[in-house]
């Protein structure tokens, strides 16, 4: 990326996020646009909002974000690895009863898990399926993260927002929320106002990481306040312009300007900020400690298990690349790798393993990345449409969807026990178009599958459950390439 | 008495807007060059996602989609008014001790269909693909919109790279 790029990029990036959005309720919003009258007296102001905004971020203070050193990745291709045929047989299989999917995942002892948002159901096949727990709920429901995951034979959920929380069980029945500490993670400055978002939790053992992240921005009442301390009471509004700061009364009457030069203190060292937090328990999830990742991080993007410890991404829209972090034994993220390859990630055969533009790559020794193979099918050469990705001792699935339509359908689901050798089958073979979860363990891969929204925060309902069971078919064959099988029935 | 028709709105509809519509305005104040426009086309447009919810639910992208909407709306909105936003102030821009020229101000001062296709890859963050999808547009045409935005802003900047 080019300075200027860069500069562009956290240029926009500040301004916009600087441009304050008053609060309007959803149903006044439906309501005011059902009986919408033209109104054709706006005037556009085009350069006050980018001049106002560009001041306000370019006069912050960035001086106080730590760099972080980082090695940067590079892609290089690895000696070609033995091609191992497929013959993956997928069946329809009954599903848990319950109506909704947020999550599947495999737990530490090699079962399917699956989350309805409310129920933990788990099946060691993928046919037989038990109730696991009852959730509480105050846990997460995005589905685009993972709230719930298994530890020391119980299980551990994350939940809420300003005052994130830990939920145990030992049962599955009986929930303890315990708190999670969030002393010193904010800014001290009493003009910012933070948030809390839990994102992802992952066990090791009797270890629980969880990832989310902090939200800062400016608190505009406090804002008002430090500029106009005589102005009592809320409901003032206000607008940087390239004169100073215009403050509105709840009529939207103008009833002060304050001087640029008066302004300009007051942005140093305030802006809008959104940074990692990891959250560790060597314990269970008893005792917690937290800890910031240094910079704007972003929020986090993946969290997997390696080898006993825990590989978070991040990613900020600022910077653009993602970076990886590695744990050590006490809970502590160190940077490893920064990569402009990454849409999504798995662990397998004991690599960090993702898919970059079209290969499949893993990140070898000192984080360097290496490429295992081509993706086959119609996405070769830009995989922007993978959108899950799971691996196990039976292989890898990666969903991939179809990326000429805006609606979330999958194009086929790729399956490879090495890399090179791929069996794709076409996503009409589960019936009506969806969305799909996919995990894999010992021997069978499962995919939940049904409308749903890919990479987004609904759950998968309806639903068909599907198992995958793959063989190998003899002796690896030269320049094995990829088939294309549909589901019996 | 008059009464008002009872307004169903679907928790993940709520959930939806709550998350994107401040994020969903200051990207269309961006790019329409006003931050009242920005608010009111995202409001439209989160209206017309509301009408839209079972469908859009599905997309891969609904921010993509309700973010076209919302620049349509808007770029329809300045046509009846026949002002052309450039983004361009006449007065000097605010000067920066930290990068002297404000970038901001030169990108106001794209063309609307660079403007759009900017503030998606740099504010939003999207990919190429992501953005071409969003617009209902080539990847190549992103891509070349994307190139004569940045040699504009280069060229305004004294050439830098």
């Amino acid at each position: 990326m080019s300075d200027l790029e860069s500069r562009l990029r956290s240029d926009i990036q500040a301004a916009g996020d600087a441009i304050g959005i008053p609060y309007a309720d959803v149903t006044a919003v439906i309501r005011r646009g059902r009986f919408r009258k033209l109104m054709t007296n706006l005037a556009v102001a085009a350069t006050i909002v980018v001049v106002a905004v560009g001041a306000w971020q370019l006069t912050r203070t960035r001086d106080n974000v730590p760099v972080i050193s980082s090695t940067t990745s590079t892609v290089t291709t690895t000696t070609q690895l033995t091609e191992v045929p497929i013959d993956l047989t997928w069946k329809q299989v009954d599903a848990p009863p319950i109506k909704q999917v947020l999550s599947v995942w495999i737990t530490q002892d090699g079962r399917f898990a699956v989350w309805s948002g409310s129920e933990i159901w788990t099946s060691s096949d993928g046919e037989a399926w038990s109730l696991a727990a009852t959730t509480p709920a105050q846990l997460s429901s995005d589905s685009s993260f993972q709230p719930v995951a298994d530890v020391g034979g119980g299980w551990v959920g994350i939940g809420g927002g300003d005052t994130p929380a830990a939920y145990l069980s030992k049962d599955g029945q009986t929930w303890t929320s315990v708190p999670l500490p969030t002393d010193g993670l904010a800014s001290d400055s009493p003009l910012m106002t933070s948030q809390f978002k839990v994102a992802f939790v992952a066990t090791s053992g009797s270890q629980v990481m969880i990832a989310g992240s902090i939200h800062e921005r400016q608190d505009e009442q406090a804002f008002i306040a430090a500029l106009a301390p005589d102005l009592q009471g809320d409901g003032y509004t206000m607008k940087l312009t390239q004169d100073g700061a215009e403050i509105y009364d709840s009529s939207g009457a103008l009833v002060r300007t304050v001087p640029l030069e008066q302004v300009r203190p007051l942005l140093k060292g305030t802006g809008l900020f959104t940074s990692t937090v990891a959250w560790f328990s060597p314990d269970g999830g008893e005792t917690w400690t937290a800890t910031r990742l240094p910079g704007n991080t972003g929020e986090p993007k993946s969290l997997h298990v390696l080898d006993g410890r825990f590989v978070l991404t991040t990613y900020d829209s600022t910077t653009g690349p993602v970076n990886l972090w590695e744990s050590t034994a006490t809970g502590e993220f160190q940077q490893v790798a920064t990569t402009d390859l990454f849409d999504s990630a798995t662990v397998w055969d004991d690599q960090f393993t993702t898919v970059t533009g079209g290969e499949l790559a893993a990140f070898g020794p000192n984080w360097q990345l290496q490429t295992i193979g081509s993706i086959p099918g119609p996405s070769a050469g830009d995989l922007a449409g993978i959108g899950a990705l799971s691996a196990g001792p039976a292989g890898l699935v990666a969903v991939d969807y179809d990326r000429a339509s805006s609606d979330a359908s999958v194009q086929s689901i790729l399956f490879t026990k090495d890399g090179h050798t791929w069996q794709v089958t076409t996503g009409d073979a589960f019936g009506d178009p969806g969305t799909a979860q996919v995990a894999v363990n010992a021997e069978r891969v499962l995919m939940v599958h049904g409308p749903g929204q890919q990479g987004g925060s609904a759950p998968i309902s309806p639903f068909t459950t599907w198992i995958g069971t793959p063989r190998s078919t003899g002796m690896p064959s030269e320049g094995s390439t990829a088939s294309t099988t549909a589901p019996p029935g | 008495m008059r009464g008002s028709t009872p307004l169903v709105v679907p928790q993940e509809f709520e959930d939806f807007y709550k998350a994107y519509r401040p994020k969903l305005a200051r990207a269309l104040a961006l790019a329409l060059g006003d931050r009242d426009l920005g608010i009111e086309a995202a409001d439209e447009a989160m209206v017309r996602t509301y009408q839209r919810w079972s469908r859009v639910r599905t997309y891969r992208n609904p921010m993509g989609w309700v973010y076209r909407v919302g620049v349509n709306w808007g770029r329809s909105r300045l046509r009846r008014l026949k002002k052309e936003v450039s983004g361009r102030d006449d007065s000097d821009p605010v000067p920066s001790p930290e990068t002297g020229v404000g970038v901001l101000q030169l990108v106001g001062a794209l063309p609307l269909d660079q403007r759009t296709v900017v503030v998606l890859r740099y504010y939003l963050g999207f990919s190429t693909e992501e953005t071409a999808a969003a617009l209902g547009i080539e990847q190549g045409t992103v891509k070349s919109r994307l190139s004569r935005a940045l040699k504009r802003l280069s060229d305004s900047l004294g050439g830098e790279r």
